[in-house]
């Protein structure tokens, strides 16, 4: 543990040149983000942390950064200060920038919803890059980023049981995985497919990671593609280092994970994670997949849900319909990052005659509270990775003290959700992302007596297409 | 006051005409060329795995890109629609600028073709469109039912320079209002920047000025006139150079670039799946 946490202060600079080092960063988008606002306030109702209080919109979040960029980076923020609201933050103002940036789950509602194109998660995002520099990081995710960043997971024994009692039941329910199969100089033209699974996956959707490889087995036996996953994962859910801002490490977990998946040679690297890792393998670090590779991937990268819904436009794929009341949560990541709107209701349209939507779906999708690392930043979070490592995991007083805040403001900003919910009147709710599941399955706990909802189910949309999938081998 | 003849610094408007306009347009100029040089220096295009687009959907995004926000506004915050969309812009500065009469005759001496769009333009009152620096606002005939005619027909009532004002004036007051009163509970969503009261203030007297005008008030001989004039257009000259340093940017640039960003950002570069 106290070699874990020198390893964990080791990159800690001061805050001025955390600030400086943030500031290289700032390109033209950024730019815009942090000059352009018109300080309507048009934002704050999309946050679902704009429940919890008014210091929480999104507006007010990214301020703290335009405080800081104003006085580091404009002539009338160096002469003028405060005056023109240029300020940087003092040693007791970081308990307080904590806990705004950590009310944020970059879900992008705000972007879409902003009148000038403002993305403000990812100016919160430039405020936790600040933070982390210079050693105001929760502990658990510093925990979590370096066990992935050095694969000490490989080491903890009760972390790579979750994983292999997770694949061993997987192969016990739907037969056995081909693990680390290279497609290199395969002549099948069948689609190769790695399943880039992650831990988290194992860990936080138990069900739904079985339920994958039982649909990938299905397709498999069926000849319509052939695929595998790895033994031992090369990342935790990588890259965590983005959600605390540390770009320098999430491109060197990215390029450990990328030079596995050239290894392999696959023609489709797929997730079933909805969460951040799409986005940014696909879109955010795609120049870092580029780089490594030495110019464009053969390999595209493709979730669960568009994969099949192009099997299943390609008449190759269907299901048995049932009429379940099942309705589909937009990760914000697969949903308004990644725009994949519509192949998972596609998908459960076919599975069930009584899907609906959520009273606010697609670009408009209430985000659950759960992203942005800070569903993994709850008290029992800490306790119950304390149990699978074999530890009790303590942090200071006055972290204890932030992490009650940010319970008690994650428990207000999935409300909304939980309300969406009830008026959609379904009894299954199905998502893809890890923080989504855990966060809307902990809304039910806490509201659904009080609404009425529950015996509602959370699931990956995994769970509930596996025994409905029909494979036409015509 | 009126020393000197027309063109004489020691008027208002002779000074703001004469002497101002070309170091207003001078500063703008540069300052809004530090701000677009500043942005093209720093541009970044990082690659992304793209997916197909079409042009059908690319046209449906960025009509959704601009409609979006306003959508969602007059969901969550009427009152904000109402006020800071409706009052303050639709029906408020930008008819005013430009498309009110006086405004358009200076749009098109500056710029010729913009005589294409006399077609729309907005008169100073329902009662009086006369271009003149003597007309006045109350009908010259003695018949009380004179109205202009314009191609407005019947929304002239409300597209008149006189209530366009007002309009804009009743949407500068309540934001005021609003801004002040979340300072003194110190319940607000928004933070405070002492940029939006002058933003305020500086639109608010150009407005102001500009009424008062158009009335010939506060006393209806020449010079006043000149000078209240003069007013109008110094601090609309103020406001020219105030823009690239200020919340009006959005007006130029911001606001069309964060759009169009937003737009190549969730419709070209991630495209949607289908």
């Amino acid at each position: 543990m106290e070699q874990m946490m020198k390893m964990l202060q080791s990159g800690k600079v001061d805050l001025d040149t955390a600030i400086k080092n943030a500031m290289k960063n700032v390109d033209a988008v950024m730019m815009h983000y942090l000059e352009n606002c018109l300080n309507c306030g048009g934002c704050a109702p999309a946050c679902p942390f704009f429940a919890a209080g008014p210091e929480y919109s999104p507006v007010n979040k990214a301020e703290e950064v335009r405080k800081i960029y104003r006085k580091e980076m404009t002539i009338a923020g160096k002469i003028l200060g405060r005056l023109v609201g240029a300020e940087k933050p003092k040693p007791e103002d970081m308990d307080r920038l904590m806990e705004l940036a950590y009310a944020c789950t970059n879900c992008g509602h705000c972007y879409y919803t902003c009148m000038v194109g403002i993305h403000s998660g990812k100016v919160v995002g430039l405020l936790k890059s600040i933070l982390t520099s210079a050693g105001y990081v929760p502990t658990l995710l510093n925990m979590f980023e370096a066990v992935e960043l050095h694969g000490m997971y490989k080491q903890i024994p009760g972390i790579m049981k979750i994983w292999n009692d997770a694949l061993e039941e997987a192969q016990k329910k739907y037969g056995p995985i081909e693990f680390d199969k290279s497609f290199k100089g395969s002549t099948d033209k069948k689609p190769k497919v790695l399943f880039l699974a992650w831990i988290s996956d194992a860990m936080m959707m138990r069900n739904g990671f079985i339920a994958t490889i039982g649909i990938l087995n299905k397709l498999k036996e069926a000849g319509l593609i052939d695929w595998t996953t790895w033994k031992v994962p090369e990342a935790f859910r990588a890259p965590i280092s983005v959600v605390i801002g540390r770009s320098a490490n999430a491109k060197k977990v990215l390029e450990r994970v990328v030079k596995y998946i050239e290894a392999i040679s696959p023609d489709y690297v797929l997730m079933m994670d909805g969460g951040y890792p799409y986005p940014v393998f696909r879109f955010e670090m795609y120049g870092v997949i580029k780089k490594t590779v030495g110019g464009k991937p053969k390999w595209k990268i493709v979730h669960l849900v568009e994969f099949l819904d192009d099997l299943m436009k390609e008449g190759k794929i269907g299901f048995e319909q049932a009429d379940d009341p099942i309705t589909w949560h937009d990760p914000c990541q697969l949903g308004r990052h990644s725009r994949v709107f519509e192949p998972p209701r596609d998908l459960l349209k076919a599975a069930s005659s009584s899907y609906r939507d959520l009273p606010h779906n697609r670009e408009m999708n209430f985000c659950c509270g759960g992203g942005g690392g800070i569903g993994c930043i709850l008290r029992e979070v800490r306790i119950t990775m304390g149990q699978i490592v074999g530890m009790e995991i303590r942090i200071p007083p006055k972290e204890e003290e932030f992490e009650r805040r940010v319970e008690r403001n994650h428990l207000i900003a999935v409300r909304r959700k939980m309300e969406d919910v009830k008026k959609s009147g379904a009894k299954i709710v199905a998502t893809a992302c890890p923080a989504c599941v855990e966060t809307i399955a902990r809304g039910v706990r806490h509201y659904g007596k009080e609404m009425g909802i529950e015996d509602v189910k959370v699931i990956h949309i995994s769970e509930y297409l596996v025994d409905k999938l029909k494979v036409y081998t015509h | 006051m009126n020393v000197g003849g027309w063109a004489s610094p020691s008027n208002l408007l002779g000074f703001a005409l004469y002497y101002m306009l070309v170091p207003s347009v001078f500063v703008f100029a540069a300052g809004a060329s530090y701000r677009i040089v500043r942005m093209l220096a720093t541009a970044r295009f990082p690659p992304a795995q793209r997916r197909p687009w079409s042009w059908i959907e690319a046209i449906k995004g960025i009509i959704w890109v601009f409609l979006r926000p306003i959508v969602f506004v007059g969901k969550t915050r009427t009152d904000d629609l109402i006020v800071g969309l409706i009052l303050l812009h639709v029906v408020g500065v930008i008819p005013v600028l430009f498309l009110l009469a006086q405004h358009m005759s200076w749009w098109v001496y500056y710029f010729p073709p913009y005589k294409y769009l006399w077609i729309f333009a907005v008169p100073l009152s329902i009662t009086s469109s006369v271009l003149t620096v003597t007309a006045t606002v109350v009908p010259t005939t003695t018949m009380s039912h004179v109205f202009v005619d314009t191609i407005w027909g019947p929304l002239t009532a409300i597209l008149n320079g006189d209530l366009l004002a007002i309009f804009v004036m009743v949407a500068i007051g309540y934001k005021c209002a609003l801004r002040l009163v979340e300072l003194i509970t110190k319940h607000s969503h928004t933070p405070r920047r002492l940029g939006d009261f002058i933003a305020y203030a500086l639109l608010f007297g150009i407005i102001f000025s500009g009424y008062v005008a158009a009335r010939h008030r506060p006393s209806p001989d020449v010079a006043t006139y000149m000078n209240v004039l003069g007013l109008h257009v110094l601090l609309a000259e103020i406001l020219l150079m105030y823009i690239p340093f200020s919340k009006y940017w959005h007006f130029v640039f911001g606001y069309w670039y964060g759009k169009l960003h937003e737009w190549y950002d969730t419709d070209l570069k991630r495209g949607e799946a289908l």
